[in-house]
Order: structure tokens, then C-alpha cells, then sequence
């Protein structure tokens, strides 16, 4: 099912179009005349501001996954095959002129067969010598690198996208007439391919790696070999292994609209994993969904919310939503983790994780910036691994986010003694789905009465009383005494609020914190020897609000000089 | 012979894989179980060489949750021309597996449970006593029992099974999904064994299984 899907995906979109072609970067253009005289050499690198300068991609017949035998591709190759130099000089001499035989002879075959001038003039320029080191000096000059691609122009047109020759290829191709068996993909009766082109999956090696794969005996039963344990017909092959590289690339040519790329599906979670995602209906939010994990556009977030009450619902909304998390090693491609649902529910499950995190100074918070909250030091690299793909899991399909993030929020507040916007977003959204209560504001809620929550509410209003009392000292008692606050309040709250009555002595306007600790502490029986780990985030959670609550009234009140209503000033 | 013998049998289990063909090296299991797995799960109880199952209809009586493994296996399969040199020596060669890692990752079902409609039909191989009421007869009361040749598994030797007789309890899961061709059974052969597929649709929780004529 996954494979069929994305074969449909591929057919939906137009990638098969042509499915014997390949989108790929081309770096070098050679001109040649109708009688095979080199006439110029043209790079078709572009500068693009602020990217690295990348050449431009065309469709060129599909390459044959490179290994160490000498395999030439048709009308497209690297220098090595096409003009028989190495630019790092790793190739013995014998090699790199048997390799530049094989393309030639290639070339020379389809000539002959289709008589095309256009691959005539094309043999002719690599037969002779002169023209070649004409080429190669050109080349040398320039600078190129062992990849490079060539590809060939004949009076103004490609010679690989001359008439007749793409044809030509795909008769080619299919030259092999094999027994037929059913295909695992499509169930028709079909010649079977035994090599599936390769993915470039990120973390697999550079040139590809192949998903169907059986590369040891271990991998194989029945009697099969190889790819016999898979039967999958060519055009099944370049459907599925075409719209994974579409998915996975960030930059795949629209075959439709040339010069155009098809909106991201893919969001990048460690780096050697990738989720990928497509639903069998393109709907505009799903388009949104690669931005609003890096960096959520407020307007996006708002079109996301705006949905529901315009009641612009979606065409299809029962369609299916696939996820996949490909991970890739040095020879395969994993299937991580395979997940699929409606369209219309995962936009709803999207829309709610974004209402529970709510957004921070600069609007909505960004999925890496909350993970990297809960990391060492803040970096990406100490996310634990993982991490981001199940959370990732969790907010498409409603599932519960993993405890491993509460652990690690509530763990990062004790190591670093504050409660940073993002860590107060990822507990409200762990909270929310996971807790028992099931409102857990983006402001301070008067009304929550569990008992972790009031000892952080007690703690920022402490805090303030010792900052006011001493004129913002530069160690507070939440510096010493988060930790221990937040893990075990019964041994460490007393000993607080004994040194609050010290500050409050010293401050005129005391009466205020008194009733602020008896509204902290109403209907808490006492200080708990300890809170259990959700209870520590609602600590957290309690200390945050109640600070935001401070700066709020900072903002736009000073605190009263009266000792105003003197209702409890006592504490527990 | 008339398929009069029917019989409902609930399979589930906490761990089941019922690996795609295409996605054998990093395991991937198809979302419910096929027809080939359950004829194991039902031969598993009772099997003789005068009876085929055949498996009729497979109702999904649970959600399809995925989880996902990461185990150490090796590479190489045990090799028969030792095995029959073991016989003949008596000595073993040495195998080590730490020689032969390969890590291989399963994406495996959870708490999986599955009723199967099968009947069984007689085969060529069958004796002069040999007629259908035995074999029901054997068939319930092992069922009922729970006796099995060898243990039940779900797609794969370490993922056990429970086998019981359904009652309609719990009832299907109300589902209608396409899931694509899914594998029916294998057929066997001299010449080589040859995969068969069909295209498996949900409806309402249950999967109609075409016919075909595999052979044993």
C-alpha cells in the first residue's frame, strides 16, 4: 500500500511523464556542429543570493546507479566517461580511455540505429581527438569538478531532448523480453525489473540508496535471489523510487510548469531521518506544514485557524495522509515508521497543537526551537534522538506526546532555574493532552487548585517579595532553590517562607505579597515531601504564569503602596 | 466435498509482523494479517497431509498500531552442506555470530487481534479413512482446547499467537479502506516458488479473500 500510494502520487503529479528521464543537475553544456566540430562549452551554474551556487536541472535519460565497474550512461555522463579526463587526476590512463570508449561506442550504436543527425554529429566530435582536446583544454581552464555532468547541444537544441531520441532510449531500455509475473505493486502480470533505481535518501551514501533491497542471504527465502523476492514490473519501480526523490528533495522540477518546483513535503529530523509526507489530495494547508515546523509565517498559522469558521473545508477531506520516516544507512534505506489518516483530521490535530502551545514574542513557536528547548545547552544536536520524529507522529495524528518530553522540560527548568517561553509552551501542550485536567491556559488561571501548580505560584510570588525586599539581588531565592522547590516543597517551602517574612519586613507595601501567598496557598492542605513529575511541570507551569502575571501588572499598574485588603495575610 | 466445516478462530497476540515482501530486509508488516499467515496460524493447530485450509474472510477486530524495533540478526543462513557434514562427522563448525551482525530494524503491528473465517477442503493425499467429520471433530476439539502442533505465530517465530474460538465479540472495527495488493499465498513448485497477490479491500472491518488455486 505505501508503494501503490506513492506511485499514485508519482502519476498525479506528471513525474512519470517521461519515467525513462531523470530530473539532475547538468553543470556543463557542450556545442557541436552538424559535422562534430566543438564550437563552445558552456557552464550553467547560476548564482543565487545567499544559496551556493547550484547548476541547472534538466530531464536527462535515467543514469544507471554508479558502482566501481565502468558503465557509460547515454548522451549524459561525467567527464571521465564523456571526454576521458579526471580532474583529481585518480584514474589510471587505461581506465579513463576505456570508459570514454564505452560512451562513444554507445553513442556510435544509437547513431547507427536511428541515422538522427543530431547523434552523428555528437559521434563524430567525440571520434576525433582534435576536437576533444579542443574541449578538454576549454574544460581545464575553466575548472571542473569529478561529478559534473556533460550533456551535448546540436543547433540549439539538447541531444538528449531531440525528437526521436527519447524514444529511442525507452525502446532501450525495455530491450530485455523477459517471463513475466505479478507485480506486488500493481497485481498486473508484468516483466519484472531486477534492479530498482536508487533514492537519495539523506544519510545513505551520496549516490543513492535503494529501499527494496536483499543484500544478504538472510534477506532472501523460497529459493528467490535478490530482487526476485520482490516483484515489482519497471514502470511500478520508477513510479515509487520517482515520488520518494520527489518528496525527499526540496527542490524537485514541477514537470508541469518548467521552472517551477513542487511545494516541500519533507521535513528534515535528525540527519540521518526524514519524514515525508503527501495526502492522495493536495489541499493548500498541507503545503504549509514543511514552514510551519521550521518557521511558523503567522499568517500561515492564521489561515490555518481561519479554515474551520469560513467553512472553506477542504475538497477532499476524507483522502488519505500518508507519513513516512525513511532513515538512511550506508547501503539501505529504512522504512522507520509508517502512518496514515484523513486529511481532515490530521489538519485538526495540526490546528490544536498549534492553539495549545500558543505563541511566543515573535509568533507562533517553531517545532525546532521548542525541541531545542529541551536539549543540553540548547543545541540540536543533544535532542534525544528520536525525539522529533515522535513528537512529529504526535501533533499530525493526535496521538499522546511521548513523556520523554515532559521529563526533559521539566528537567532542563531544574538545571537551568527558569522557565523559558518554549519550555512553558511544550509543558502546556503536554499537559493539555496528556494530563488529567484538560485546560491548561496560556495565562494564569485563578482557578487551578492542584497543588503543584500553587507551590510555582508561590515561588514567583516569593521571588518577587525577595526582589522587591532587596532590590533585585543577582542570586534570588529561585536561583538556590528551584530545584529543590520544585522536587521536594515540603522540606524547602518552610525555610522560603520564613525568609519571607524578613523581606516582608523590610518592605512598606508587604500587605500586597501576603495576600498574593494566602491566594497562592487557599485550599492547599500543605507542602507535599514531594511532587510526582507531572506535578513538577504544573510547577513549572504555575511559577511561569505567575511571573507573566507580574510582568503584565508591571506593564500597566504599579503595585499598591496600601496594604490594601487584609484578608489572610497569613500562610499555611 | 461440501464446505459445510466453517470455522471462526480469533488470533491476536501483542507483537505480529507480517513482512511485505518488498520490505523484508527493514521489516515492515502489512496492516493485517494475510491469508498465508493465518493458514499458518491454522495449521499450527491442526494439519494433515489429507486437508488444506483455505481462508475465506479476515475480520479486523482491532486498530492497526505500529511499533517500531531495532534488533541484532546476521547475516548468513545456516549452510545444509554442513549441516549434512555434522551428520556424517558428528562435530559442528564453529559460528560465531558476532562475525555476522546485521542490525536490522522491524516496523511491527501492536496488540494485534484478527478473526478468520477458514474452511478446509481434502486433498489428494488423503487415506481410506480419512473423511471430513474426523478432521472437524479433531479441528474444534484441539481448538477448544488449545493444542497445537507447534506454537501459533503471527507472521514471524517470535511474535506467539492466541488462538481461541469466536464468538462475535469483539465485533470488527468499522473501517472501509483500500490497502493495495496484499500477498494471498505462495504457490510451490519444483520449478520455483512463485508469489501470488490479490488486492485486499476493508469493508466495514472485513477482507473478503479471493480464491486461488495454490497448491501444496
Amino acid at each position: 500500500m505505501i508503494l501503490s500510494s506513492l506511485r499514485d502520487l508519482a502519476v498525479r503529479e506528471g513525474l512519470l511523464e517521461n519515467s525513462d528521464y531523470e530530473p539532475k543537475e547538468v553543470a556543463w553544456i557542450i556545442s557541436v556542429s552538424v559535422d562534430g566540430r566543438f564550437l563552445g562549452l558552456t557552464p550553467t551554474v547560476s548564482e543565487q543570493k545567499g544559496k551556493k551556487p547550484r547548476a541547472k536541472m534538466m530531464p536527462v535519460p535515467r543514469r544507471t546507479g554508479k558502482t566501481s565497474n565502468d558503465k557509460a550512461d547515454f548522451l549524459v555522463d561525467k567527464s571521465e566517461y564523456v571526454l576521458g579526463i579526471e580532474p583529481e587526476g585518480k584514474r589510471s590512463p587505461e581506465k579513463l580511455a576505456a570508459r570514454c570508449q564505452l560512451f562513444l561506442e554507445q553513442v556510435q550504436r544509437a547513431a547507427a540505429d536511428t541515422a538522427y543527425r543530431e547523434l552523428q554529429a555528437v559521434g563524430r566530435f567525440l571520434e576525433s581527438n582534435a576536437e576533444r582536446a579542443l574541449c578538454t583544454a576549454q574544460l581545464e581552464q575553466a575548472g571542473y569538478k569529478p561529478n559534473d555532468l556533460f550533456a551535448f547541444e546540436c543547433q540549439g537544441r539538447m541531444a538528449h531532448e531531440c525528437a526521436g531520441v527519447p524514444e529511442y532510449f525507452s525502446r532501450s531500455r525495455r530491450e530485455k523480453a523477459a517471463a513475466t509475473a505479478q507485480c506486488l505493486i500493481c497485481g498486473r502480470d508484468e516483466v519484472l525489473v531486477d534492479k530498482h533505481p536508487a533514492i537519495k535518501v539523506p544519510g545513505g551514501s551520496a549516490s543513492g540508496v535503494a529501499l527494496v533491497s536483499f543484500n544478504s542471504q538472510a534477506h532472501e527465502s523460497y529459493g528467490w535471489s535478490r530482487n526476485e523476492n520482490a516483484p515489482v514490473c519497471r514502470d511500478c519501480a520508477d513510479g515509487y523510487t520517482t515520488a520518494l526523490t520527489r518528496l525527499i528533495s526540496d527542490r524537485y522540477p514541477d514537470p508541469r510548469h518548467p521552472g517551477q518546483t513542487l511545494p516541500r513535503r519533507a521535513v528534515r529530523l535528525s540527519p540521518n531521518t526524514t519524514a515525508v509526507y503527501w495526502a492522495e489530495a493536495d489541499t493548500p494547508l498541507i503545503d504549509l506544514f514543511s514552514t510551519l515546523f521550521d518557521v511558523p509565517d503567522p499568517e500561515s498559522v492564521e489561515v490555518l485557524f481561519r479554515a474551520p469558521w469560513k467553512g472553506t473545508a477542504p475538497a477532499g477531506a476524507n483522502h488519505r495522509f500518508y507519513c513516512l520516516i525513511l532513515s538512511g544507512t550506508e547501503g539501505r534505506a529504512a522504512l522507520r515508521g509508517m502512518h496514515t489518516g484523513t486529511v481532515e483530521r490530521v489538519e485538526r490535530n495540526v490546528r490544536k497543537y498549534f492553539e495549545a502551545i500558543g505563541s511566543g514574542p515573535k509568533g507562533p513557536f517553531a517545532l525546532w526551537s521548542l525541541l531545542r528547548s529541551l536539549a543540553l545547552l540548547g543545541k540540536t544536536k543533544n535532542i534525544a534522538p528520536g525525539l522529533a520524529g515522535e513528537v512529529f507522529l504526535a501533533i499530525l495524528f493526535g496521538r499522546p506526546y511521548p513523556r520523554a518530553i515532559l521529563a526533559a522540560a521539566v528537567q532542563r527548568c531544574h538545571a537551568e532555574g527558569k522557565v523559558s517561553h518554549e519550555r512553558a509552551a511544550v509543558l502546556r501542550a503536554y499537559l493539555k493532552r496528556n494530563g488529567k485536567k484538560t485546560e491548561e491556559g496560556v495565562s494564569l488561571d485563578k482557578n487551578n487548585d492542584r497543588v503543584g501548580y500553587r507551590m510555582g505560584r508561590l515561588l514567583a510570588v516569593l521571588e518577587r517579595l525577595q526582589a522587591a525586599a532587596q532590590n533585585n539581588p543577582n542570586k534570588t531565592i529561585v536561583d538556590r532553590y528551584y530545584g529543590a522547590a520544585s522536587t521536594r516543597p515540603g522540606t524547602v517551602f518552610p525555610t522560603l517562607i520564613r525568609l519571607a517574612q524578613h523581606h516582608a519586613a523590610k518592605l512598606k507595601s508587604a500587605g500586597y505579597y501576603q495576600v498574593l501567598m494566602g491566594k497562592a496557598l487557599e485550599g492547599v492542605p500543605g507542602f507535599p515531601p514531594s511532587l510526582s513529575l507531572e506535578e513538577q511541570g504544573l510547577f513549572a507551569l504555575g511559577y511561569y504564569h505567575q511571573r507573566q502575571e507580574f510582568y503584565k501588572k508591571k506593564a500597566t499598574e504599579e503595585v499598591p503602596e496600601n496594604d490594601g485588603e487584609q484578608e489572610t495575610g497569613a500562610s499555611a | 466435498m461440501p464446505e459445510t466445516y466453517q470455522y471462526l478462530v480469533r488470533i491476536r497476540g501483542d507483537l505480529a509482523c507480517f513482512t511485505r515482501p518488498e520490505l523484508k530486509t527493514e521489516r515492515v508488516s502489512y496492516e493485517l494479517i494475510t491469508p498465508s499467515a493465518a493458514r499458518g496460524v491454522l495449521e499450527a493447530i491442526l494439519w494433515k497431509p489429507a486437508i488444506r485450509w483455505h481462508i475465506r474472510r479476515i475480520l479486523l477486530l482491532a486498530k492497526p498500531e505500529f511499533i517500531q524495533l531495532k534488533r541484532n540478526e546476521v547475516t548468513r543462513r545456516a549452510s545444509v552442506t554442513n549441516a549434512l557434514r555434522a551428520m556424517a562427522t558428528g562435530t559442528l563448525p564453529d559460528y560465531f555470530a558476532d562475525d555476522d551482525r546485521d542490525q536490522r530494524n522491524t516496523v511491527a503491528l501492536r496488540n494485534v487481534d484478527y478473526a478468520v473465517e477458514a474452511v478446509f477442503q481434502m486433498t489428494d493425499r488423503r487415506g481410506l479413512e480419512d473423511n471430513p467429520r474426523k478432521f472437524d471433530e479433531m479441528f474444534r476439539r484441539r481448538l477448544q482446547k488449545g493444542q497445537f502442533h507447534y506454537q501459533p505465530y503471527l507472521g514471524c517465530r517470535e511474535f506467539p499467537a492466541v488462538v481461541e474460538p469466536y464468538a462475535g465479540e469483539p465485533p470488527p472495527v468499522a473501517e472501509t479502506r483500500d490497502l493495495g495488493y496484499v500477498l494471498h499465498d505462495i504457490r510451490y513448485g519444483p520449478e520455483g516458488n512463485v508469489p501470488v497477490f490479490f488486492e485486499a479491500r476493508l469493508e466495514n472491518g472485513v477482507i473478503v479473500v479471493p480464491e486461488r488455486e495454490v497448491l501444496t
